[in-house]
C-alpha cells in the first residue's frame, strides 16, 4: 500500500537498510537535532522552546544540548519572532521560529508576508532561509486555537509551504526546510504528533516539491493533506471492499505544488477529489481542482472539494465533528463520485 | 573636536542628500518618475550625523523617508537614482523603488512598513551578537512608528538580550497628517526607553555634530554589548509627506518657517566657518560638486533601460 506509482517518491519503506517507528514528535525532533548538530547558524526560536521544550514535545533536550544561545524562549511576541528571524536570516543565520498555534499567525504576518519575501524586493540582495513552524487542526480549543490558515500562505509568492502527514515525511521535510534558502512554512497538526510510522535511519532528506502517491488505485484520485491523509486511507480501504480503488495522493508540499504527479492520476482516474480540514471556501483545495482542471484533464465528474465548513470553528464536540471531514464523510461522498465506475477503466470496452 | 574630514564629508553628503531629493521632487512633479518621492528636506542631519559614526560593515534599516541615512551611510548613488527610476541598473533590479532601497555591500535596508525598520534591525542585531561579528546595527523611524506594535516587541527583546542595536527615532512632528500631539500619550519618545530598562537619549535633530557626537559617544558601547538604545532626534518635516500628499495645509506656515530658520545644512556650514575648519568658498564649491553629482546621476538614470519582462519572476526563490 505505500509502495509509491510515481519514480519520484522516496518514502518507500523497501529502499532504506533499517527503518524504525517514532511519531511524528520524535521523528520532527530527531530532524531538528541532526540539523542544528550538521550547522551550528542553525537555531530555534519561540514560545516555550526551550527549557519546557516545547507546547507538544517538538524541541525537546534542544535547550540541554545546544544551550541558551541557540534555543532562545522569547516573549509572547509573535511580530517580533517573525521579524527578528526574517532579519537574522538575512545575515546568514537559520532560524527556526515557531508560531505556537497558526491562529497567531496573524500577529507574524507582517514578516511572512512583507518582510521574508524582500529578496524578490531587493533584486536578489539577500536570502532568507528561514522555516516558521507552526500546529493547525481543529479539536477541542474553539474558535481562536482550531483553524487551519495554509491557503493565506500558499496565496503569497515568495514562500514555500509544507505539510506533512507522516513521521517519515515530518523528518525528511524538515530538514529539507533547514536547508532551502528560501523561506519555508512547516504546518503540523495539533493531534497527529502521537502518530507513528516507519522512519528511515540516517541523514535523509524528502524533496520539498514533491508529492507522494500514498495508495494507487485505478477509480478516483483524493488529494488529501495532514490528518486527511490517514483518514482518507482508512476511507480507501473500506471502499476497496465495495470494488471501488482508490489513489490517495499527499502533496506533501503544497507550494510549490508537484502539480504533473496530481495531473497524471487524474488522467488517469478521471475522478478528483480533494480534502482538508480548513475552510472549503478560498482554500487549498481550490487550487488543486483549478490547477487541474486548466490542465484539460479529461474528467468523468465534476470535482469535489470534501472540506471544512465555512464557519469558524465551533467547541462543542457535537458541532465540531460535523465541522470538519472525516473517513465516513469521505466514503460516503466518494462512493456517490465513483457510481459507475466500480469496474477498472482498464477493462476491453466491447 | 570635530575631525574636519568627517565634517567636510557630514557636509558634502547632507548636500548630496537636499541635491538630489530635490531634484527627484521637481521630476516627479513634472511626471517623469513613476513612483512617489518623500521630501527629506531639513532632516539631513539625523541620517547623516548618525551614520558618520558608525563602520562600514555595520547596518543601517531605513524607511520611506531615507535619503539622509542611505546617502550618509554611503550608498553607491547611481544604483540608488536609477532604482527610484525603476531600471534594470537599479540596486534592486527595479523591483523595490524609492521606498524598499537596498545596498547590502554597504550594509543597507529599507522597510517601508512603518515600524518595520525596528524589528528587521532587531534580528540582524540577533545575528550580529551569535556572530560576535562586533557588528551594530541602527533603525531609523519615525514618531508614528514609536506607537506600532513592533516597537514595543522589539525593544522589549533586544533589551533582555542586550543586542548591538540602536534606535534611532526621528520626531518631525508629522505622520503623514497626523500631528504627533495627537497620536503619541509622550512629549519626548525617549522616555519610552525606560519602560524597556535601556537609556534614551533625546538630541537636536538639526543640528549634525550634535548627534554625530551622541552616536560616537554611545556606539561603543552598544557594539561591546551593554544593551540597546534609544535616540529620540528632535526635528520637523518642513515640507509635505510625499508627493503623493494632498498639502491640504495642515502642517501651518508659521510653524513650517520658524523650523526653517533652523535649517541643518545651513548650521553646519556656520559651524564649520567658525570653528575655522571650512571656508566660505569650500562650502560653495562642495555644495556645487553635490549638485552636479546629483544632476549626473539623474541623467544617466534617465537614460538607463528598464528591466526586460522576461525578469519577472527573476529572484522570486533562491535555488540551493
Amino acid at each position: 500500500m505505500t509502495t509509491s506509482m510515481s519514480a519520484r517518491s522516496s518514502t518507500s519503506t523497501e529502499s532504506h537498510a533499517f527503518t524504525r517507528e517514532l511519531s511524528i514528535q520524535e521523528a520532527i525532533n530527531e530532524g531538528l537535532q541532526e540539523e542544528m548538530a550538521r550547522d551550528d547558524c542553525v537555531f530555534v526560536m519561540g514560545e516555550d522552546v526551550g527549557l519546557y521544550g516545547g507546547h507538544q514535545q517538538v524541541t525537546e533536550g534542544l535547550y540541554e544540548r545546544f544551550g541558551a544561545s541557540r534555543v532562545i524562549d522569547t516573549p509572547i511576541s509573535e511580530g517580533q519572532i517573525a521579524m527578528t528571524a526574517v532579519g537574522a536570516a538575512m545575515l546568514g543565520m537559520r532560524p527556526i521560529a515557531e508560531i505556537q498555534h497558526i491562529d497567531f499567525i496573524t500577529l507574524a504576518l507582517d514578516g511572512i508576508v512583507n518582510h521574508a519575501t524582500l529578496p524578490y524586493g531587493w533584486g536578489g540582495q539577500v536570502q532568507v532561509p528561514l522555516v516558521i513552524r507552526t500546529k493547525d487542526g481543529s479539536h477541542t480549543l474553539g474558535l481562536q486555537h482550531a483553524k487551519s490558515l495554509e491557503a493565506w500562505l500558499v496565496h503569497i509568492p515568495g514562500l514555500k509551504v509544507v505539510q506533512p502527514s507522516t513521521p517519515a515525511d515530518a523528518k525528511g521535510l524538515i530538514k529539507a526546510a533547514v536547508r532551502d534558502p528560501n523561506p519555508v512554512i512547516f504546518i503540523e497538526h495539533k493531534l497527529t504528533y502521537r502518530s507513528r510510522g516507519p522512519v528511515p535511519e540516517g541523514d535523509i532528506t524528502v524533496p520539498i516539491g514533491v508529492a507522494d502517491v500514498k495508495r494507487s488505485g485505478r477509480d478516483v484520485t483524493v488529494i488529501a493533506t495532514s490528518k486527511m491523509v490517514p483518514e482518507a486511507l482508512a476511507a480507501a480501504e473500506f471502499l476497496a471492499t465495495e470494488g471501488i480503488s482508490v489513489e490517495v495522493i499527499d502533496p506533501r508540499t503544497l507550494v510549490p505544488l508537484d502539480i504533473d504527479t496530481i495531473s497524471e492520476s487524474v488522467a488517469k482516474t478521471g475522478r478528483l477529489v480533494v480534502t482538508h480540514e480548513a475552510w472549503t471556501r478560498g482554500g487549498f483545495g481550490a487550487e488543486v481542482v483549478a490547477a487541474v482542471v486548466e490542465r484539460g484533464v479529461e474528467l468523468h465528474a465534476a470535482p469535489l472539494r470534501i472540506c471544512g465548513a465555512n464557519v469558524p470553528p465551533p467547541f462543542s464536540p457535537a458541532l465540531q465533528r460535523i465541522s470538519i471531514p472525516n473517513r465516513e464523510r469521505l466514503v460516503e461522498q466518494i462512493r456517490r463520485i465513483a457510481d459507475d465506475s466500480s469496474t477498472s477503466r482498464n477493462a476491453p470496452t466491447s | 573636536m570635530i575631525d574636519p574630514k568627517t565634517a567636510h564629508d557630514m557636509y558634502y553628503k547632507m548636500c548630496l542628500s537636499r541635491e538630489v531629493n530635490d531634484e527627484l521632487v521637481k521630476l516627479k512633479e513634472a511626471d517623469e518618475i513613476w513612483g512617489p518621492i518623500h521630501l527629506n528636506a531639513g532632516q539631513e542631519a539625523i541620517g547623516v550625523g548618525a551614520c558618520a559614526a558608525l563602520q562600514p560593515d555595520d547596518f543601517i534599516v531605513s524607511n520611506h523617508r531615507g535619503y539622509a541615512h542611505w546617502i550618509g551611510k554611503g550608498i553607491d548613488l547611481q544604483g540608488m537614482v536609477d532604482e527610484i527610476f525603476g531600471k534594470a541598473s537599479g540596486l534592486c533590479k527595479g523591483k523595490g523603488g524609492e521606498m524598499l532601497l537596498a545596498d547590502i555591500p554597504h550594509g543597507i535596508m529599507t522597510s517601508s512598513i512603518v515600524g518595520g525598520s525596528l524589528g528587521l534591525a532587531t534580528g540582524l542585531g540577533l545575528a550580529m551578537k551569535m556572530q560576535a561579528s562586533g557588528r551594530v546595527s541602527v533603525a531609523f523611524f519615525g514618531e508614528g512608528a514609536s506607537n506600532t506594535g513592533i516597537f514595543h516587541e522589539s525593544l522589549n527583546f533586544a533589551a533582555l538580550h542586550n543586542l548591538p542595536v540602536i534606535y534611532i527615532c526621528e520626531n518631525n512632528g508629522w505622520a503623514l497628517s497626523t500631528s504627533a500631539s495627537v497620536s503619541t500619550s509622550v512629549p519626548d519618545i525617549a522616555v519610552r526607553a525606560s519602560s524597556y530598562g535601556i537609556r534614551g537619549y533625546v538630541v537636536d535633530g538639526n543640528d549634525a555634530l550634535e548627534v554625530y557626537d551622541l552616536v560616537s559617544g554611545t556606539v561603543e558601547a552598544v557594539r561591546a554589548g551593554a544593551g540597546p538604545i534609544l535616540i529620540e532626534a528632535k526635528t520637523y518635516r518642513v515640507g509635505s509627506f510625499s508627493t503623493n500628499d494632498r498639502a491640504s495645509g495642515y502642517q501651518g506656515t508659521e510653524l513650517t518657517k520658524r523650523w526653517m530658520a533652523k535649517d541643518p545644512i545651513a548650521r553646519l556650514a556656520t559651524q564649520m566657518k567658525l570653528l575655522e575648519i571650512a571656508s566660505a568658498d569650500d562650502l560653495n564649491s562642495t555644495l556645487a560638486s553635490s549638485r552636479s553629482d546629483a544632476q549626473n546621476a539623474i541623467a544617466s538614470a534617465q537614460e538607463a533601460d528598464y528591466p526586460k519582462e522576461t525578469e519577472l519572476y527573476d529572484d522570486l526563490y533562491v535555488s540551493a
